[in-house]
């Protein structure tokens, strides 16, 4: 039987297999020797290169997959190199530094291409591969993934859509009758358990900058897949300040759907979805993919996502909050200078909003204040006539500087030296947008008050490098918003729709706002609140405690944290903040047997396991801190706590080879110091983001002239 | 020394030859072209225009032809306009290739226009099957073509 599906390889199409010690003439082994996808992480099983002709085009897989095939040819995976987007930016980096740098990049967007050798000067490679992007056999022939360093650290095994009797892979395309007789042997071939991990999907939503591209030093890029691990998804980590069900990525992006093209790939009837549904709504936009960008709007918008919550309001004349809104009476009249405090929860993403490119991507409040007349007295956060956003929209962004201090545009990543703003909400966080309006004499009521969260993908200036300015306008989709009437004159509790939050979450949510904002004092009553509705809700003392510990109020931290441990003495989140108490108090061995039990509840707890490796180090246990810090990296092949420290307890070891490594490893990794003045330089030129920062909790965003307002009053 | 010159001015004239000879399509290279006409391929890389960063590129097969002129307009849309109203033989507009594209032509020869931002390019592929597929093939290589313009 082997001999025969061999032959039937050969008669249809072989791709011929390279040996790992032969490679195209002429390629550029910039980075090293063996090195073939340096500066990214790509590689082939055994390493080497491939022939392109060795990945069947998708056209063979979707003969028979019609609906995945249908669903993937308008897929963001299927187009992950041809796009403009993409390729303007990588193209840069071609024009600048060279073809073989964008090997960084198509580790990912175009690993054929990486692989088979064709990305070096002069190639001799048929690129006729490029407009397939990620085809069906570059995913289904990833073998293993490389830890979760990303930048495309997938291994990739020998193409093939079936296994021998044997379980060895039969290289290139066979009879469709073989497949049919042996279907068990092409699931094997094709469908591995690591294609259903989230650390599959980390090997590119994880990224770096590394000195070999950037010729300075390691720089986080993104990484989707540590948010989602810090997320409450995950199951991972005990800190998240609320619970779910556990959830991959592939649970919300590769939901099952019905079919309506045959695919024997199918279960009752449905298919995981391969289309992979998230944010961009550009390439869908600008190919005509119809059915792509309505799935994708839809899913944007099927509100399981984000919250927004007008929780309160705070009169001119009176320093206290009517809060929440909706619950409690109030008063308003014409002339009334009115904040708003409107609080936007990343509710049901297991990432980032916007997750990582935050220099192309786009997600802004809309704030509007009409009267009963339908008149719109304020509007804040809007997009202009030739289409770019207000400079001092609150934006969910980042602003990426260079050695120059100034913005890195066109996502021309290689010259990135630091971040000076990164407004972003991370799962599970909630953020707090404030908004001062005057109602106008003579206004009529009742008002009405909406904020929206909008997003689009990508920014104007962008979109205006790609395209030039003639482009037609591309899509702006609302993910979710919120309204309330007001009433001029009296209001009564109206109560709540059925989109709002229960009302100790909007109060927890506002306290996890305020805490981000190190408004401390206002996140405790904020949480104090959540106690007194839900008296029996562990994490709402402990939230107290949080604020507490870092407000250095160590005592009532401490006595919150004996109230969530009363109600459940397993609590992990809780038995880690008491954890720190203790590590402060120097009660080493208290602190390390709460971290045990932490650890046996959540082993891939980052936290848990830094805490501890530290805190056996200090106990002078080294073989037992090595091994929790082995455990970290394992988590994060990047934590700095686990490089620093591994390189001294090596060193103590004996074990120089491995400290020298850890070392290096960090001095690449850390933080450059000097840095921060390019930022600091940058916001002092753009206050129109560096008011927005976290630290500027009394910043209010108003069409009011300055000295006017209850900020000033205060 | 009349000999020693002589033998200078030789291997000058051949290494520049070689040179011109040897300068690859900025847009495609010559094995996908020779993937696109499905035959071995011969390169001839042309300027057209003073500006360096214009060109055509000529891929000669055994049957089969297929010409890349890039350029730079100075007025996109209007040049784009008249020279895509050439484009006259069964046109069809065509999206996702560059800003704009139109495709026409019949058996034999398929010719594309199209614009990336201020640079034109047409693709122009002749084949003597009057089977083959060329306004497919002029779009695949169209599309190459875009890619490296954005």
């Amino acid at each position: 039987m082997r001999l025969v599906l061999i032959t039937a390889a050969l008669v249809f199409r072989v791709g011929l297999w390279a040996q790992a010690d032969s490679h195209p003439d002429n390629y550029d082994f910039h980075f090293g020797k063996d090195l073939i996808s340096a500066p990214g992480n790509a590689m082939m099983e055994g390493g080497g290169f491939v022939e392109p002709g060795a990945f069947s085009k998708a056209e063979y897989c979707g003969h028979c997959h019609k609906e995945a095939y249908a669903q993937w040819r308008q897929a963001l995976h299927s187009n992950s190199f041809r796009t403009p987007f993409y390729r303007t930016s990588v193209n840069i980096l071609l024009r600048t530094k060279g073809i073989e740098f964008t090997r960084h990049c198509d580790s990912c967007h175009n690993p054929i291409g990486v692989l088979s050798g064709a990305l070096t000067a002069d190639s001799k490679v048929d690129r006729s591969f490029d407009p397939d992007g990620l085809t069906c056999m570059t995913c289904h022939s990833v073998s293993r993934v490389q830890a979760t360093v990303g930048n495309g650290g997938i291994v990739m095994d020998i193409p093939a859509v079936m296994v021998d009797e044997n379980g060895k892979r039969v290289p290139g395309e066979v009879p469709d009758e073989e497949i049919r007789k042996h279907p068990e042997r092409h699931s094997k071939a094709v469908m591995r358990d690591v294609l259903k991990t989230p650390e599959f999907c980390a090997a590119c939503h994880k990224a770096n900058l590394p000195p070999t591209l950037n010729d300075y030093k390691w720089l986080r890029a993104f990484t989707a897949y540590d948010e989602w691990q810090n997320s409450k998804f995950s199951k991972r980590n005990p800190l998240s300040f609320y619970t779910d069900s556990f959830t991959t990525c592939q649970g919300c992006h590769m939901r099952r759907g019905e079919l309506t093209l045959e695919d024997p790939g199918a279960k009752n009837n449905t298919l995981v979805s391969h289309r992979w549904p998230a944010g961009n709504t550009a390439v869908p936009f600008y190919y005509g993919f119809d059915e792509q960008l309505k799935k994708t709007v839809e899913f944007l918008q099927s509100g399981k996502y984000l919250n927004v919550d007008l929780f309160a309001i705070r009169k001119a004349s009176d320093d206290r909050i009517v809060a929440p809104l909706g619950s409690v009476p109030f008063q308003l009249a014409a002339n009334d200078t009115v904040e708003t405090l409107v609080v936007i929860q990343n509710k049901g993403i297991g990432h980032s909003l916007i997750p990582e490119v935050r220099d192309l991507f786009e997600a802004w409040v809309e704030f509007t204040v009409k009267d009963g007349g339908g008149t719109e007295f304020y509007r804040s956060d809007f997009v202009k006539p030739n289409g770019t956003l207000d400079e001092k929209a609150h934006s969910f962004t980042n602003r990426l500087v260079n050695v120059d201090s100034s913005l890195v545009d066109n996502h021309k990543v290689w010259t990135v030296l630091t971040t000076a703003y990164d407004n972003t909400i991370q799962a599970g966080r909630s953020t707090l947008v404030r908004y001062r309006f005057r109602i106008p004499a003579g206004a009529t009521g009742p008002l009405t008050v909406t904020a929206k969260v909008n997003y689009r993908h990508l920014r104007q200036s962008y979109l205006n490098n790609v395209l030039g300015e003639d482009h037609p306008v591309y899509p702006v989709v609302e993910i979710a918003s919120r309204s309330r009437t007001l009433n001029l004159g009296g209001n009564v509790p109206s109560g709540p729709d059925p989109k709002d939050n229960p009302e100790w979450m909007r109060w927890n949510n506002l306290g996890i706002a305020y805490l981000d904002q190190l408004q401390y004092a206002d996140a405790v009553a904020a949480f104090n609140e959540v106690v007194k509705l839900r008296p029996t809700y562990a994490d709402g003392y402990t939230n107290i405690a949080l604020t507490e510990m870092v407000w250095e109020k160590y005592d009532s931290a401490r006595a919150s944290l004996g109230r969530a441990l009363a109600l459940n003495r397993d609590d992990a989140r809780a038995l880690y903040y008491v954890a720190l108490l203790e590590k402060r108090a120097g009660n080493t061995n208290a602190l390390v047997a709460d971290l045990r039990k932490v650890i046996a509840q959540y082993p891939q707890s980052r936290d848990a396991r830094r805490e501890l490796g530290v805190a056996y180090y200090q106990k002078h246990q080294y073989p037992e801190a090595v091994e929790q810090f082995e455990a970290l990296l394992a988590i994060d092949s990047d934590d700095l706590t686990a490089h620093y420290n591994l390189s001294l307890l090596y060193s103590r070891l004996g074990m120089e080879e491995k400290a020298r490594q850890q070392a290096e490893l960090y001095a690449v990794k850390k933080a450059d110091p000097g840095a921060a003045a390019n930022s600091l330089d940058f916001l002092r030129e753009h206050t129109e983001v560096s008011t927005e920062l976290e630290s500027v909790p009394w910043h209010v965003h108003t069409d009011m002239p300055e000295g006017i307002g209850i900020a000033d009053k205060r | 020394m009349r000999t020693s010159v002589s033998l200078a001015f030789l291997l000058v004239a051949m290494f520049s030859e070689r040179a011109a000879a040897e300068e690859s399509c900025p847009w495609l290279n010559a094995a996908t072209a020779g993937g696109a006409l499905t035959a071995a391929v011969t390169t001839a890389v042309t300027h057209e225009t003073a500006n360096r960063d214009d060109a055509v590129c000529t891929f000669t097969g055994e049957r089969s032809r297929l010409r890349i002129e890039v350029r730079t307009m100075d007025t996109p849309r209007t040049e784009f306009a008249s020279r895509a109203a050439q484009c006259s033989e069964n046109p069809e507009a065509l999206r996702a290739i560059g800003n704009e594209a139109v495709v026409c032509g019949s058996k034999g020869s398929a010719q594309l226009v199209g614009r990336v931002r201020n640079r034109l390019f047409v693709v122009v592929v002749t084949a003597d099957d009057p089977s083959a597929r060329l306004r497919e093939k002029a779009r695949a290589v169209a599309e190459s073509v875009a890619g490296n313009l954005f």
